[in-house]
């Protein structure tokens, strides 16, 4: 394991693309609709909000890994809290990620299955997504990566292409009330919007990131990149739509691909925008259990976390499989996952940091 | 190898499982548009017009013998969706609604409110939100009938066409599915949707046109051929109900205000010959410009609305493009939009209480949340509003005369 | 009459066994075994140079038993090989050849007794092969060993040194001692001569056999550029390419592979540009490869490259000495194999294998424009049916009304799902392109694109398939044959029946989860230690000559993943005639 995610290096533009596709992977679901739902039209604001608590928690993670170069956030948890809580507090993050990826399992199935392939069993669904996310896994971050930096450009030129073509449906006075529901709304939304785990990711992954100092830079420029598309999404979305019929419809994005209507021949080709997210789905589910089996195979001192995998997909698959409903994991998902997400996110590591403050200035004693 | 042949068994089961939800294109029957009217009790009647896709190809293929190209079938149910299981009853094909390109209301119906039938296909995954809605002034069903496209292969194509042209005489308006719905659920702007109905009456006419009005019908109204559909009109909104009509004249002072209009073909009576006509082609310099100013409970809106005509007809012998004259006509020619827009504002605010011009939406831009914007109640403030309309034109070119010459006698 | 009751009794009676299966091919004691202890060549201990197996790793293979106990006439010959040197009496030496060549039986073998007409006559006594041996230079050496060496003789003994030095007028003469240096020569074109009292042969160099002159590229062909094409001859093809790079520290280096037939494999490199990691790399595989026959590069490549399990090629298998010289210009390393018309170029990338080398003769401009009509096409030849696929059966909302229930229309006859004729249509086609290379020349001409068009014509009408799908089914065939490399464009064949069953089965989400996996793997493969797809996934300096091609004066850089050792191709100002030398602003260019 040591000397497979030693190996696995790669440049700073597979690292940022890597994590801003993970990143970029819920603006697809229904994510975008609960912002707007919060803050109105207001809810790029909000996103602007969460790019500012993501790039804090990005300083707070930077803080502890800088004085451990050749460690990363498992190593640690476990080192500073010790034996027993540095466990637990690992265990939590795997489930976390497991969690993760379950919920967006779920969540691109079900996206799937409304647009797209109506008749389609879930399981079916499931069961692709799972069995892509598990070759992943197992081929390693590296190709991971590469593949990422490979694609990152039709990403892009998708996303670009349907936001502009949106142009002629643009509404600007749409945007307005600009504070759409009022402070509150709008940092609640805020915070929903900077619950994220990739910054946790990017701790799990920072031996590949040619240490410490380039986490901050990849990290905050993966949240630049990443937020950036959630703030031109929520823009799009408010402009073109209305925060009215924005916060009604089930899957923003694809809800924007369908009203592409640039004359008789190029319209409803939403159906092209299912390859873009259907493929950055796959990144992100692939990304999170390979992170899940990663931090169980630290944690433990397993060499390889191959044999972890197969496993973790099953209970990934189990676990996507719970929610009763679409509503069920939606409300999931708002209430619950985007809020709990602190806990490991910031809270974790805080305590962590402040635990090594701690000990150091006992050691320097 | 063992992968291999996992992968093998992996492939061949899937292939035997049979594709999930695939559907082949000669199981579908596509509906081409869909008619809503009234129906016994709370049911309505829907209307299906579905294309016959051998006698469509057919024609391209020059040797099929496939029958009528459209096919109209309708059925009694209380929600659309619900109708397309009746009407697989009938028929052998599958219902969808992936192409269908015209959404038709009647008249009575849309009177009651459209939000009932509208929802359920805006949550429907099939439905376009291009769609186009129209509003029929009789039963949409006979419209439908009637409706059999002459110059186009496919309904679908005649509805994107006619949304084309109305580009280029500006008297009825376009309305997609989606606007439709946004306008519905918001404020700031109540729907319009474009009239449609077939001319009984042949070249006889209810109401000869006022002077110096050109459109200045309802569809179906128009003097024409007797069975002609005509789109032409406008088809009020008040939320989802339809509060009243615009004649395809006033629709274009109407599509004046909100930018809509791009080009138009208007006769006024001439400056220095009254009762003469003169033929003018509007045409959009840039759009309107809204202010709204809401310093008291009675809000003022100020329109400034950008025209460059050029001209098309001079009846008289009067040399309109000379310097001296030009402004003349340019300001008689403001006058009377001003006055006409004047005119459809006020039946919007009195007759009919609904803000279908948008101002709603420049009037929230003064509002920080959306708490102060929905606690003023537009729709409310809308009808006593102060509007002011201020047109500025500017005739830049005068076709291929430059130089009017009095006739010989 | 009784005749005929007993031929019909004849018929119907059985007879026993009438020898009708005199000879059957038994089993063989040294079955399989003779190749594998067949001392393996250059292999001195070099473990199985393939690569190295993730993961589950192989099971380790039954092994033979090394000792063979009673090893036959083969064997017996093999042994004396083994420690043959050569003794000093010419009789020993002629039965010593005689039995390893079987000379009475073996006719191609030619050993011809003479005597040296020195003074006294040596006896000695020469072997070739007939035919591979060029007659005219072993008949001038016969003349001057027989004639003329008379102006020379003294002595009784006479070395074989000093006769190489004295008479033999060949350009490359060999001193050498062991059978088995002399068989290897004998092999491969060149004559022995043995003399009495000589405890060395000389092997005179007098290859010259019946070859294929150079031609055009068959395969590769361009339309500017060069039009030298590589020959079955490793000479000749090693002179093509240093013909074209005339440079002291382009090295060749010799290999021989084949345990039982050898065969010469040439590595070339320029020595102050190949990275020295990568040439060592590529000698360690060549040097580890332990098999009985090579014929062609093609079958070196499948011992050589990374990962054989991946549907990419890893090697560029080039015709063309000018595509060779390019490549060992930016630091790559070319491998020849004797006999192969064929050099393998490694490492290659995805991008290596959409180029032709045209692009750079021909402007920048052009060539960016060929380029983007050939990604184009891979992207056709990819996924087209499989998209087809999944919009026809999935998201018939995309396609236009019109064309729509045209193709509905069309189908109506149709009898079969549309991913039968999809799939049948494509075999039709692959049969016509097999068979277009199979029939023999006069007839194959008939056979080709037009043939597959004239059956889709036939199966429209018959109602078997619908017409667009003609027209689909050909534009990939054409999409496929624009891709320049032969491996890649198989690749994207098998690929596209994936697609077209992911499509069939879950739409775009199909071809998605395909996309995701071929990428992934993509990525993951390396040839030689590069990343497949760099330089777009890693990131390294794009070097402006990868999709899209930049002026040759831009072009500054070497690939950045081939880490050559001079980084730099172009000085500064590589057009010093214009002022601000190589600048970017091209500001005479087209815009």
């Amino acid at each position: 394991m040591r000397e497979d995610t030693a190996a696995s290096e790669f440049g700073m533009a597979e690292g940022v693309v890597l994590l801003t596709m993970s990143l970029i992977a819920r603006i697809f679901l229904t994510f975008p609709r609960s912002l707007v739902e919060e803050a109105g039209t207001a809810s790029w604001i909000s996103s602007l909000l969460g790019l500012g608590l993501a790039l804090v928690q990005v300083r707070i993670i930077y803080l502890l890994l800088k004085p451990h170069p050749e460690k990363n956030i498992v190593d640690i948890t476990g080192a500073v809290l010790g034996k027993i809580a540095g466990t637990m507090a690992n265990i939590i993050y795997a489930a976390f990620f497991v969690a993760v990826g379950a919920l967006f399992t779920r969540n691109f199935s079900e996206a799937l299955l409304l647009s797209a392939l109506p008749r389609t069993p879930i399981s079916v669904v499931s069961i692709g997504y799972i069995a892509v996310a598990l070759l992943g896994a197992w081929v390693g971050l590296e190709a991971m990566a590469r593949s990422a930096r490979v694609t990152y450009p039709f990403v892009v030129a998708g996303m670009a292409v349907l936001l502009l073509s949106l142009i002629p449906q643009w509404d600007f006075t749409q945007l307005f009330p600009l504070l759409g529901k009022g402070p509150a709304g709008v940092m609640t939304a805020g915070l929903e919007a900077g619950g994220i785990i990739e910054i946790l990711l990017a701790g799990v992954l920072v031996k590949s990131f040619h240490g410490a100092g380039n986490f901050g830079k990849i990290t905050a420029r993966a949240m630049a990149m990443g937020f950036a598309w959630l703030i031109l999404l929520e823009l799009v979305l408010v402009l073109t739509l209305g925060h009215i019929a924005g916060q009604e419809s089930t899957l923003p994005f694809y809800q924007l691909s369908r009203l592409i209507y640039l004359g008789r021949y190029f319209q409803r080709i939403e159906s092209i925008f299912i390859i873009i997210w259907g493929y950055v789905g796959m990144v992100k589910v692939a990304l999170t259990l390979y992170c899940a089996a990663v931090t169980l195979a630290w944690t433990f001192k397993l060499p390889d976390h191959r044999p972890l995998v197969w496993p973790l997909a099953l209970v990934v698959f189990v676990v996507s499989l719970l929610p009763l409903d679409l509503p069920a994991t939606v409300r999931f998902e708002a209430e619950y996952l985007r809020l709990v997400i602190w806990f490991p996110g910031v809270l974790i590591p805080v305590l962590a940091l402040a635990v090594d403050r701690v000990k150091k200035k006992g050691g320097a004693e | 190898m063992r992968a291999a042949r996992i992968l093998a068994v992996i492939l061949a089961a899937t292939a035997l499982c049979g594709c999930w939800g695939g559907r082949e294109t000669d199981e579908i029957a596509y509906v081409m548009s869909m008619g809503f009217d009234k129906g016994p009790g709370d049911n309505i009647t829907v209307t299906f017009q579905i294309a016959n896709p051998r006698a469509i190809a057919g024609q391209t293929q020059g040797g099929g013998a496939g029958g009528k190209p459209l096919i109209n079938i309708s059925t009694i149910a209380p929600l659309p969706i619900g109708a397309f299981n009746l009407v697989n009853t009938e028929r052998s094909r599958e219902i969808s609604l992936l192409h269908t390109t015209a959404y038709i209301f009647s008249e009575d119906l849309a009177r009651e409110g459209l939000h009932h039938y509208i929802a359920p296909l805006n949550r429907y995954r099939e439905t376009r939100g291009s769609a186009f809605v129209f509003v029929c002034r009789g039963r949409a069903r006979e419209f439908m009938e009637e409706n059999i496209p002459e110059l186009e292969i496919s309904p679908s194509k005649l509805y994107e066409l006619v949304s084309q042209v109305n580009r280029l005489h500006g008297l009825a308006p376009v309305t997609q599915f989606r606007e439709f719905y946004q306008c519905i659920k918001s404020p700031a702007k109540e729907p319009v949707a474009p009239l449609v109905d077939i001319n009984e009456r042949a070249l006889a006419t209810p109401r000869p046109p006022r002077p110096g009005k050109l459109g200045d019908h309802l569809a179906g109204d128009l003097p024409s051929t007797r069975g002609e559909t005509q789109y032409l009109g406008t088809a009020v909104f008040k939320g989802d109900k339809m509060v009243g009509v615009l004649t395809g004249d006033e629709t274009r002072y109407l599509n004046m205000i909100t930018g809509d209009m791009e080009q138009s073909f208007l006769i006024i009576p001439d400056p220095e010959k009254p009762g003469q006509p003169l033929g003018l082609s509007l045409r959009q310099a840039r759009r309107p410009v809204i202010k709204v100013r809401l310093d008291s409970r009675r809000p003022v809106i100020e329109a400034h609305i950008y025209q460059e005509p050029e001209i098309v007809g001079i009846a008289t012998n009067i040399n309109y493009e000379s310097t001296g004259l030009k402004p003349l006509l340019e300001k008689h020619l403001a006058d009377i939009i001003e006055r006409r827009c004047r005119e459809v504002v006020a039946r919007a605010q009195n007759e009919f209480r609904s803000d279908i011009f948008g101002f709603g939406r420049y009037a929230r831009m003064k509002f920080l949340t959306l708490k102060e914007w929905e606690k003023y109640r537009w729709e409310e403030a809308f009808p006593t509003a102060g509007v002011e309309i201020v047109v500025h034109v500017k005739i830049r070119r005068t076709g291929l005369m430059l130089k009017t010459m009095p006739v010989h006698f | 009459m009784k005749n005929i009751l007993t031929d019909l009794l004849n018929i119907i009676t059985y007879r026993g066994d009438q020898d009708r299966e005199g000879f059957i091919l038994g089993e063989n004691r040294f079955d399989g075994r003779a190749a594998r202890s067949f001392p393996g060549g250059a292999a001195g201990g070099a473990e199985g140079g393939g690569p190295e197996k993730k993961g589950g790793g192989e099971k380790p293979r039954r092994r033979y038993p090394r000792k063979i106990k009673n090893a036959g006439a083969v064997q017996e010959a093999e042994a004396e090989k083994g420690d043959g040197s050569i003794s000093s009496r010419l009789d020993q030496n002629r039965e010593r050849i005689e039995r390893i060549y079987g000379i009475p039986v073996n006719r191609d073998i030619v050993l011809r007794d003479f005597t040296l007409g020195a003074d006294p006559p040596l006896k000695a006594f020469l072997v070739f092969i007939d035919g591979l041996a060029d007659r005219s230079t072993i008949n001038l050496l016969l003349q001057n060993l027989m004639v003329f060496a008379r102006a020379f003789g003294s002595g009784d003994h006479y070395p074989a040194s000093a006769i190489a030095r004295d008479l033999l007028p060949g350009s490359q003469i060999k001193n050498t001692e062991s059978f088995e240096t002399v068989t290897e020569a004998v092999n491969y074109g060149d004559t022995v001569f043995f003399f009495e009292g000589s405890t060395s042969a000389l092997v005179v160099e007098t290859k010259g056999w019946e070859r294929r002159g150079v031609n055009r590229p068959d395969i590769e062909q361009t339309i500017t550029g060069p039009q030298e094409a590589f020959v079955e001859n490793l000479r000749a093809n090693t002179a093509l390419i240093r013909k074209i790079v005339r440079n002291e520290s382009l090295y060749t280096e010799f290999f021989k592979v084949g345990a039982r037939f050898r065969s010469d494999v040439a590595l070339m490199y320029i020595k102050d540009l190949a990275n020295p990691e990568l040439v060592a790399e590529v000698k360690r595989r060549i040097s580890g490869i332990n098999l009985d026959f090579v014929t062609d590069a093609g079958m070196l490549e499948q011992f050589i490259e990374d990962s054989p399990y991946n549907l990419n090629p890893q090697t560029l298998a080039t015709e063309r000495p000018d595509r060779v010289a390019a490549a060992l210009a930016e630091g790559r390393v070319a491998v020849i194999l004797s006999g192969s018309p064929f050099a393998l170029v490694v490492p290659v990338t995805m991008y290596t294998q959409l180029h032709t080398g045209e692009e750079t003769y021909l402007r920048w401009q052009y060539g960016t424009f060929l380029r983007y009509v050939r990604s184009l096409s891979f992207y056709l030849a990819l996924l087209l049916p499989g998209s087809y696929m999944a919009m026809v059966l999935y998201h018939q909302e995309m396609v236009p009304t019109e064309l729509l229930l045209a193709i509905a229309g069309n189908r109506e006859r149709v009898p079969f799902p549309t991913v039968v004729e999809m799939l049948l249509m494509e075999f039709s086609f692959e049969l016509v392109r097999e068979a277009g290379l199979r029939i023999p020349g006069i007839i194959g001409s008939t056979i080709g694109i037009v043939g597959a068009l004239i059956l889709g014509q036939a199966a429209v009408q018959a109602n078997i398939v619908s017409p667009i799908l003609v027209i689909l089914v050909a534009v990939t065939g054409l999409a496929s044959f624009s891709i320049p490399s032969y491996s890649l464009a198989f690749a994207v064949r098998i690929h596209r029946f994936l697609y077209i069953l992911l499509g069939t089965v879950l739409g775009f989400y199909g071809i998605a989860m395909g996309l995701f996996v071929q990428i992934l793997l993509t990525a993951n493969l390396k040839s030689f230690g590069v990343p497949y797809l760099s330089p777009s996934g890693p990131r390294t300096h794009p070097g402006r000559d990868v999709v899209y091609r930049l002026p040759i004066f831009l072009q500054k850089r070497r690939p950045d993943y081939l880490n050559p050792l001079d980084e730099f191709r172009l000085p500064e100002e590589s057009r010093a005639w214009v002022k601000g030398g190589s600048g970017g602003a091209g500001g005479h260019g087209g815009q």
